[in-house]
Formats: C-alpha cells, structure tokens, sequence
C-alpha cells in the first residue's frame, strides 16, 4: 500500500494519459450514439486500425532509419514521422468509417433496433479477426510499434513524466478542441446538432441528413485512429486485440459523461484513465499478472446506469423510441 | 336386419391435428438422433465425431437458452457465456478434486473428504442450474430500466467481469496476498472434475453416453422452450418485446416478465455449463470469453431469432463449421495453394479466420435474411413489416381460417 502511495502522484498523470485515450475514443461513440442511438461497437477496432496503418506507413517509408536506431528519429526526421503517422491514420480511418457507415448500417436504418446492433458487432468481429489473420498469415504476431523519440522520464514539480506521455499531451487537447470547434461554430457542426436533435425537421431545413450521418461517421473515425496511433506511441506495441477492450472501456466514458454529450465524454474518458491506472497501480503493488482494471471499470459503467443513467454530465440524446 | 358396423375412427390427438408440420419435423429428427451413434462405423473415429456432436449439443442448449432472451424477450445479451461460466464453475467447485477438505462428511446429495469433493451430478445438474439463474435475477435486476442498447452493454461489461474475476482468483492473486486459498484456478483451470453414472452407465471419456445425456437435455429444453413460446409468460414476453408501453398498459409486469426472461435463458446456460464441465472434466476461463458469447448469437441469428427448430439448426451448422467444415476448407486451401504454388494459400490458416466468418455472417444475415434460416412466422413479421409476401401471407391465413370454420 505503502508503495502504491508514493507513487500515487505519477499514477494520476498516467491516468491522465490514458485517458485522454480513452476520451478521443468516446468521442466517436458519442457523436454517432447522438445522431443515430447506435452503438458503434466496431468504432474500437477502427481505433485499433489506426495504429495498425500507421504502423506499416511507418515501416514503409521510415523503415530503414527506424530499424537501425531503435526506432528513434531526430529532427526533422522526426516532426515528418510523426505527421505522416497520423496523416495516415486520418486518411484510412476516415475511410473505414465511411465505408462501414455506408454499406453496413446505412441499409438497416429503418430496420428493428436490434437489427443495426447485431451488425454492428459482426463488422466488430470482421475488422478484428481480419487483421487477426493478416498477423498469423504474414507472422507478424507481435507488432513492436517504434517509439520514435527517446524515452526518457523528464522530471517536473517532483512528478516523473514519461516523455512518450508528452505526445498524448501534446495532441490530444489540440484533436478536443478541434472537435468543439467543429461542432459548436461550423456550418457543418450545425448541422450534425439538429440532425441529432431531430432527423425529420432537419431534412426539412434542407440539411442532407445523410451526409450529415457519413461525415459525423469520418469525424469519429479519424478521432479514433488518431488515438490508436497515440496509444500504439504510447505502449510502442499494437495488434488485434487492443480495439475490443479500448473501445469497451472508451464507450463506459461516453456513458459515464452522458452519452452523446461531447464535453460528458472528455470528462468520462478521463475518469475512466485515472480509474485504470489507480487499480493498475493497486494491482502491481499486490502481486503479479493480476487484471483488476477491467472489471473496476466496467463496474463503474454499471454503477452509473443504475445510479445515474444520463451520466454526469446529463445525456443529450433526444429518446425516440 | 343387419346392423351396419361402422369402422371405428381413428383421430389422432388434437395437439398432433394442430402441429403436424413440426411434430413430424421433430419427430423425424428424435429418431434419427436417438439411432446416430449406430450409424457411424465403430472402427472409424467414432469416438471424434461422437465428440463433436456432443459439443454440438452443448451448443445448441446454449443456443436455446440466449433465444429464450433475444428471441423471445428481445432482450439483447452479449455477455451470455457468464452464466455458462457460472454453472461450470459452480458444479467444478462442489464436484472435484480441486478443494482437498481434512475433515470429512457424508450424505447422499455431497459427500467431501480428503480425496475432494463428490457431489450428486443429477441432483447439482439442477442446484447449478439454478444458481445460474440466481446470477440471471442479479444482472437483470439492475439493468431493468435500461433501453436495448444500454442493455447489451452491460451484459457485455458483466460478461468480462465474470471472465476477469474467473482469471484472478486462482493462484497467486491478490485474494492469495491476504491469505484466502486458489478458488478458481484461474489460468491453470479447474480440473479433476468427477464424472457421473447412471444406473450401471459410468460417464467417462466414452462420448456414447454423454451424447444420450445431451440428446436428453436438449429435448427437456426444446420441450420446455415450446411450452413458454406459447405460454402465458412467453406472450408476455412478445407483447414487451414489442412495445414496453403498451404492455405496461395491459397489465403485465415488467419486472417480473424480464427478470424471469433473464433468469430462464441463464438457468439453460447453467445446464449447459454442468454437462461441459463434467464431461472435460476441467473448466477453463477461455471457454468463456466474449467469442463465445457472440458464437451462440450467431448461431441463433443465423437459425432465426426466436424460432426454436431455427435456433437448434444454428448450433448444429456452427458445429459443422467449427469441427469439420474448416478443416476440411484448410487442407483444400492448402492443396490448392501447393498446386498453384501460391504462398498465401498455402499458409492461410482457416481455423483462425473461424471468428471472421462468424462476423461476415452476422452482418449479411441482418442486411440479407433478417429473419433466419428457419423464420418463426410471427418474428419474420415484425422484422420485415413492408414485405410483399408476409402481407399475402397474412391474408391467406385469415382467408384458411374462414374457410375452415364453414
């Protein structure tokens, strides 16, 4: 215990880290759940791509210097690593997101509610065991992702800050604010607020209710691949199996701030990163290979929905049903 | 004069009269299931294929159980193998070596010693069962203000937490840094799981008998899945899974209707999880995870949510798949890419695409087929309310039931 308090400070920034994760990941949910009361459930492993793409752009074009240095870059180099990265995943993940939108849930969306859930976890299902094959195909089991700079722990106020967590601090306010921005004083964020506040008067506004639905499906999606390329800096590893838990535990964010509230998932996504590295700090102060965190988590999400359904900050979701 | 002597009349029962269709249908399928194990070559691999269909059984009581819930309540749980988890764990810990008591005791349902723990199989068969459905009531109680969508994502988070806890309370866990023994043996599973006999039938690893054992259940559940569909209760169920409201509205209870929905498809699972449990003789956290979850709604997706004969055609096509079909689709690859000199072919490994082809058929069967292989009429309606030939059908109906009272 006495050990888990010591080092209780530096938890909480790790806390911080992963949640800031978890929080561009709730977000994605958020906006689709707003707009359209589905759970996106493949939105994880679109995140899990992400990183997955970037890996290999990484590969590609900064393999040779990658390879001969431990994977870390210096200068220029770097700066032009870390944009292609996410450029990357902005560009692949956009696309998934369109394309699961469009072919996947755009044909069931009069359908029964059950209909477009079912599908949901099938494409879930699909992108992560695709990539699954891919990885025992081409034996690439263990996908060790370059950390790009130098790890080091930079020591501020008595804190010890990996510098690996600089990227997520760097980056991932700038994506948040984005996104307000985007949503709170654009045309187009307008437009995906009175589509989520009512389907029927929006289209007779003139609003393209469905290209509304495609591009809040990009918004989210480049969210999330954004965030698996943080988070496969962050851990330098990535495979398939990521998406599933991140996503889980990224859609308890969502519903901890009140679904479909866009400042209720950046709070969430915090909460639920700080939740994460206090039990993961308990656990490792106890004994060894032990796995509170999830189940502490997902106690979290089951305790709001009974306590608190409409989340902290209050649910913005219009109930159609 | 001659008395006329009119041949006696020969009327089968009234519940034959009404489902001819589907007593011969399950008819048919009883006997051919009751003679399966003679058909198959004894010198062959028989005891691998009585093997698999035994699996195949144990799928298709799961299967029935989560359409109890899904199909029939329209209650989606995406956390089902908990309760799976639950009875196998349950009737491992009461039925096994793996507790060592000092003392000992003895009574007809349990008996423990120093060689572990014996219990009465076909008496905990049911014990288990119901604590499995204890454990249904606990989720659902929570849970019952919850939309369809929330739902799915509790039972989810329940589903892994019952994994997690599975996982860290075997050895070297935190409980063991306070002094509390291995309960579940975590990763290194439960074993040593006793296996019961019947009359002068000793269960072992001879799968003849567990295959009769399977058969038995599965028509205990098959039977009982039938008389909720049309019970009282299993119109209750239709009527919330229709409009909350409006059933509200009618009197029905909407607590106890989905506590009970929760509950019966749980107690399914827990029987299950018994049988499993004690014919591998040892439990392990990956027989329960969320892939395992998702295979049985696919299984009842794919058969026709909410049809019962759909359902049990489902698990058995899963099976296939699962045991024979991939292989068999493996080593052709494997041919094929040898011949052809392909290299992806030749190490494509199709067993681990296993769970991609679970998700492609999920998302066509909702675009596609909505309703299933085999569709329960009433649900194929209200899955495709526009359709042409639902709407003729409907008519024709009507039109039959006129004619047949003039």
């Amino acid at each position: 215990m006495n050990q888990f308090l010591q080092s209780l400070p530096d938890t909480l920034v790790q806390g911080l880290a992963i949640g800031m994760m978890y929080a561009l990941i709730a977000l994605g949910y958020t906006l689709v759940y707003g707009i359209l009361e589905l759970i996106n459930f493949a939105h994880g492993d679109v995140f899990m791509l992400g990183g997955l793409f970037s890996w290999a752009a990484l590969q590609h074009f900064f393999g040779a210097q990658i390879g001969a240095n431990y994977g870390v870059l210096g200068g220029g180099t770097l700066v032009m690593a870390i944009i292609l990265a996410f450029l990357i995943a902005t560009v692949s993940c956009g696309g998934v997101g369109f394309v699961i939108e469009r072919f996947a849930y755009r044909p069931l969306r009069n359908a029964p509610k059950l209909a477009p859930l079912v599908t949901a976890i099938g494409v879930s299902f699909i992108i992560e065991n695709a990539v699954l094959v891919w990885q025992t195909g081409t034996g690439n089991m263990e996908l060790t992702y370059p950390s790009l700079i130098n790890q080091q722990i930079i020591p501020v106020l008595g804190l010890h800050i990996p510098s690996k967590a600089i990227i997520v601090f760097v980056t991932a306010p700038i994506l948040m604010v984005g996104l307000l921005y985007l949503v709170g004083n654009t045309r187009m964020g307008k437009a995906m607020r009175a589509t989520a506040q009512d389907q029927e008067a929006a289209r007779m506004m003139g609003i393209d209710v469905n290209r509304v639905i495609s591009f809040t499906f990009i918004v989210g999606s480049v969210l999330a691949g954004c965030a698996g390329v943080i988070y496969a800096l962050y851990y330098n590893s990535i495979d398939y199996s990521v998406g599933f838990l991140a996503g889980l535990k990224a859609f308890t964010a969502a519903v901890l701030g009140g679904i479909g509230n866009i400042r209720g998932a950046m709070l969430g996504g915090l909460l639920v990163g700080e939740v994460e590295s206090i039990v993961d700090s308990i656990d490792a102060s106890q004994g060894v290979g032990l796995q509170w965190a999830e189940p502490a988590v997902f106690l979290v999400l089951m305790c709001v929905l009974i306590f608190r359904p409409t989340g902290l900050l209050g649910a913005q979701v219009v109930d159609k049903a | 004069m001659a008395t006329i002597v009119r041949a006696p009349q020969y009327r089968l029962p009234a519940w034959f009269q009404n489902n001819r269709r589907l007593t011969i249908g399950w008819g048919t399928t009883l006997i051919i299931a009751l003679l399966f194990p003679l058909m198959l070559n004894p010198t062959g691999h028989i005891q691998d294929i009585t093997g698999d269909v035994v699996e195949g059984e144990i799928y298709a009581m799961l299967a029935l159980g989560l359409n109890v819930v899904v199909g029939f309540a329209g209650l989606l749980d995406l956390g089902y193998a908990a309760f799976f988890a639950i009875g196998a764990y349950s009737f491992g810990m009461l039925s096994s070596s793996h507790f060592l008591p000092s003392s000992s005791f003895s009574s007809p349902f349990i008996s423990w010693g120093p060689n572990g723990i014996h219990a009465n199989f076909w008496f905990f068969l049911l014990a288990c069962a119901m604590l499995a459905a204890l454990f249904g009531l606990i989720l659902g109680a929570p849970t019952l203000r919850l939309r369809g969508d929330y739902l799915a994502i509790v039972t989810l988070g329940f589903g892994e937490i019952v994994h997690k806890v599975v996982v860290n309370l075997g050895p070297g866990s935190t409980i063991n840094a306070f002094g509390w023994p291995d309960i579940t043996g975590g990763t290194n599973s439960l074993d040593g799981i006793f296996q019961p006999s019947f009359g002068p039938v000793q269960f072992s690893t001879d799968q003849v008998p567990w295959y009769y054992l399977g058969l038995g259940v599965l028509a205990v559940i098959i039977v009982i899945a039938y008389s909720l569909q049309n019970s009282r209760l299993g119109r209750a169920w239709v009527a919330m899974r229709e409009d909350e409201l409006a059933a509200a509205c009618m009197g029905i209870n909407l607590r106890n209707t989905k506590l009970l929905a929760f509950s019966m498809g749980a107690f399914f699972s827990g029987f299950a999880g018994v049988v499993q449990g004690s014919r591998l003789t040892l439990v392990d956290p990956s027989q329960f995870t969320f892939q395992i979850s998702i295979s049985i709604l696919v299984m009842v997706v794919l058969g026709g949510i909410g049809s019962v004969p759909g359902v049990v055609l489902g698990a058995g096509i899963i099976a296939l798949l699962q045991f024979y079909l991939l292989h068999q689709l493996n080593d052709w690859m494997h041919l094929a890419g040898t011949t052809a000199n392909i290299g992806l072919l030749q190490h494509i490994d199709l067993t681990q695409a296993q769970y991609l082809i679970f998700g492609i058929m999920l998302v066509i069967m909702m675009i596609f087929r909505r309703e299933g292989l085999i569709p329960s009429s009433q649900r194929r309606r209200e899955l495709r309310p526009a359709d042409e030939s639902v709407l003729a059908e409907e008519n024709q109906s009507l039109y039959t039931v006129r004619s047949g009272e003039a």
